[in-house]
């Protein structure tokens, strides 16, 4: 449960404004980029703890 | 080591459960449940993998779940955001859907299973469809294609499988995606997307591709294959029901009204409609213009797929493919992949969409993340629930259905020809249900294929389908070659799992003309020996019967529901439709069904 409220504050307090932050200077979603083939993100951590990671 | 993979939350949910890296059981959810795409927790497909290995959730030694749950609701916050306001429906359904379900999945799982959460792992949705077409491949090495609507981020992917390792190297992500725009053409022409871009499919080969620059103003593609969508001329990512917009429509003229009767000037006005409407000209022509956006997007969808595999096959060196996706169920395109990409061989497995995710993510666990060696491949896709002569004869009883049991499978199979050759359509179960959407000859529908109106019987008896629909062919994978255009047919994979449109030779298409579609082709499926005994025997035995070991074979369920897994479910679709003869393993119940006394 607190988890749960933990993510909702996260996402509501702090995500939504800084989206919002960030689209007003940016285009956080590549609407108008080009096409592209694009790198993966890099990822840390040995496989078996990147496998257990839920993002 | 038991290991259950887990798919669900998207469309297709799924549960597959491997032992020591071998398939034991794997099926959609909806094969139990009876809802079409059951998307939700997939229990009751877990309970039938776990019956089916004889073990509890608590002795499972690891469970895979087939993506990321937080990254993929980052991408739909993110995408609300950057589409507000327009987005406030949407961003309103995902927090439901989101805070009450899908983000919770860990503990979901913990609680159902009674797994430890150390031992839940998360593959990524793309790096899942990788697994799945690879891990179970008979390749050592292989270059790697994933291309679907969505997953976390990525909507198309690239990379290599070597050994029991997955890389993938680059992809390209939402909302630029090739599957998202095929679902937007889906809707577009009156379909249900998810479910209706066979449809599109099939109605291609009824138009020309005069909106092929119309499609290319929508998506700008590279040589490479990568692509950008042009956003203002959809809906996808701000809209919970709209997957095209306003500009969309400024290009292609009105949508499809899904309830509008199939026809053009070629087809003619269906007889069983009575008269043709004072206005049949200008639907028919408005019905091509259907058709011409069909094989439009179809079209361009086959010279993305090429132009993306060109470059993979530069980027890689390597001569075999594997593919998967929703895309990848995408038989067309897939037959031109083959016959015009520089790669010589493709694996593609049954279950290609969301469903197979499950596959992969159990795959991926055990082998790249556990680092457990690769074993054997997919041979076949007979590893869902099977129903026994007990259980058959037991039902048969229970219900007071009168039935016959033929002395040995010779006189099964007999019976069973004699019918089909006096044009009769046959309910065929047998066995273990497929994985995947297609009935590849467990829960089937059978029709001889040399009749001309037997298209028309199975549509207005059984089936109920679109016009423009085409019923597949089973056939011997050694008689392959004598009837349609698959050189070397027994090498592929996917002319198994029905994911090849091939041309029927042209000197058989007279002789097969409820299986040809209207451009000559079929999706044919070859049928092994080794991997279905019974129903080769019975193509077989066709074939001495006729002359044409080929037969027409659907699925085994009536229109929007579920293929039918018990022998109580494939009963009623029996007596809820035109079918003559119904074969339960062992026992046939014909019509006019007669109450045992």
């Amino acid at each position: 449960m607190l988890t749960r409220v933990a993510l909702m504050a996260f996402y509501v307090l702090l995500l939504t404004p800084f989206a919002l932050a960030v689209r007003a200077i940016a285009d956080p979603m590549r609407f108008a980029a080009p096409p592209a083939w694009l790198p993966r993100d890099a990822t840390g951590g040995d496989p078996t703890t990147r496998a257990k990671r839920r993002y | 080591m038991d290991v259950l993979g887990i798919s669900c939350f998207g469309h297709d949910a799924a549960a597959v459960l491997l032992r020591d890296g071998v398939v034991v059981a794997a099926a959609e959810e909806e094969r139990f449940s009876r809802t079409t795409h059951d998307a939700s927790f997939p229990a009751l497909a877990i309970d039938f993998c776990l019956d089916r290995a004889g073990i509890r959730g608590a002795d499972l030694d690891y469970v895979a779940f087939f993506e990321k749950p937080f990254r993929k609701f980052e991408r739909m916050v993110v995408t609300a955001l950057a589409s507000f306001p327009h987005s406030r429906g949407v961003f309103q359904e995902s927090m439901r859907t989101w805070f009450t379900d899908k983000l919770w999945v860990q503990g979901l799982i913990k609680d159902r299973l009674g797994v430890p959460g150390d031992r839940i792992l998360f593959s990524e949705h793309h790096l899942s469809h990788a697994a799945s077409a690879y891990l179970c491949s008979p390749y050592d090495e292989a270059a790697i294609l994933t291309v679907d609507g969505v997953g976390e981020w990525a909507t198309a992917t690239y990379g290599i499988g070597k050994g029991n390792e997955l890389r993938i190297l680059e992809e390209i992500r939402f909302p630029h995606s090739l599957g998202l725009l095929y679902s937007a053409f889906t809707a577009f022409l009156g379909f249900a997307v998810n479910e209706g871009e066979s449809k599109v499919m099939g109605m291609a080969p009824f138009g020309e591709p005069r909106y092929r620059d119309q499609v290319y103003k929508l998506v700008q593609v590279e040589d490479d294959g990568s692509f950008a969508l042009d956003m203002d001329a959809f809906a996808f990512h701000r809209s919970p029901d709209q997957t095209f917009g306003a500009r969309f429509e400024r290009l292609f003229g009105a949508p499809r009204d899904p309830g509008t009767p199939f026809f053009t000037d070629r087809t003619g006005y269906p007889a069983e409609l009575g008269p043709p409407p004072d206005d049949v000209e200008a639907r028919a022509a408005d019905n091509q213009r259907f058709a011409d956006i069909a094989a439009s997007i179809q079209l361009v969808t086959e010279e993305v797929l090429l132009k993306m595999v060109d470059h993979l096959h530069r980027q890689t060196g390597l001569r075999r493919l594997c593919m998967a996706g929703g895309v990848a169920l995408n038989a067309v395109a897939n037959a031109r992949i083959l016959r015009e990409s520089p790669f010589e061989e493709l694996y593609i497995q049954p279950a290609a969409g969301d469903g197979g995710g499950a596959l992969g993510a159990a795959l991926w666990a055990y082998h790249t993340v556990l680092g457990q060696p690769r074993r054997v491949s997919l041979e076949h896709a007979y590893w869902g629930a099977d129903h026994g002569p007990g259980d058959v004869e037991a039902f048969l009883a229970s219900s007071g259905i009168a039935y016959e049991r033929p002395r040995g499978e010779d006189a099964l199979l007999d019976a069973v020809v004699d019918a089909l050759a006096a044009g009769q359509v046959v309910g065929w179960v047998q066995g273990r249900f497929e994985w995947g959407p297609r009935a590849l000859g467990n829960r089937s529908i059978l029709a001889d294929p040399r009749r001309a109106d037997m298209r028309d019987v199975v549509n207005a008896k059984i089936k109920f389908r679109e016009p423009f629909h085409p019923f597949a062919p089973s056939v011997p994978e050694e008689c392959a070659e004598e009837y349609f255009e698959l050189p070397d047919a027994k090498r592929h994979y996917p002319a198994r799992f029905m994911l090849y449109v091939v041309d029927v030779k042209r000197d058989k298409r007279a002789i097969l003309p409820a299986i040809t579609h209207v451009d000559g082709t079929a999706r044919l499926q070859t049928v092994r020996r080794e991997t279905n005994p019974r129903y080769y025997r019975l193509l077989e035995r066709f074939g001495m019967a006729t002359g044409v070991p080929v037969l027409l074979n659907t699925s085994l369920n009536l229109t929007g529901e579920p293929i039918a897994n018990t022998p109580a479910e494939a009963f009623s679709t029996f007596s809820r439709s035109g079918l003559d003869m119904l074969v339960l393993g062992d026992c046939i119940v014909t019509k006019p069904i007669v109450q045992a006394g």
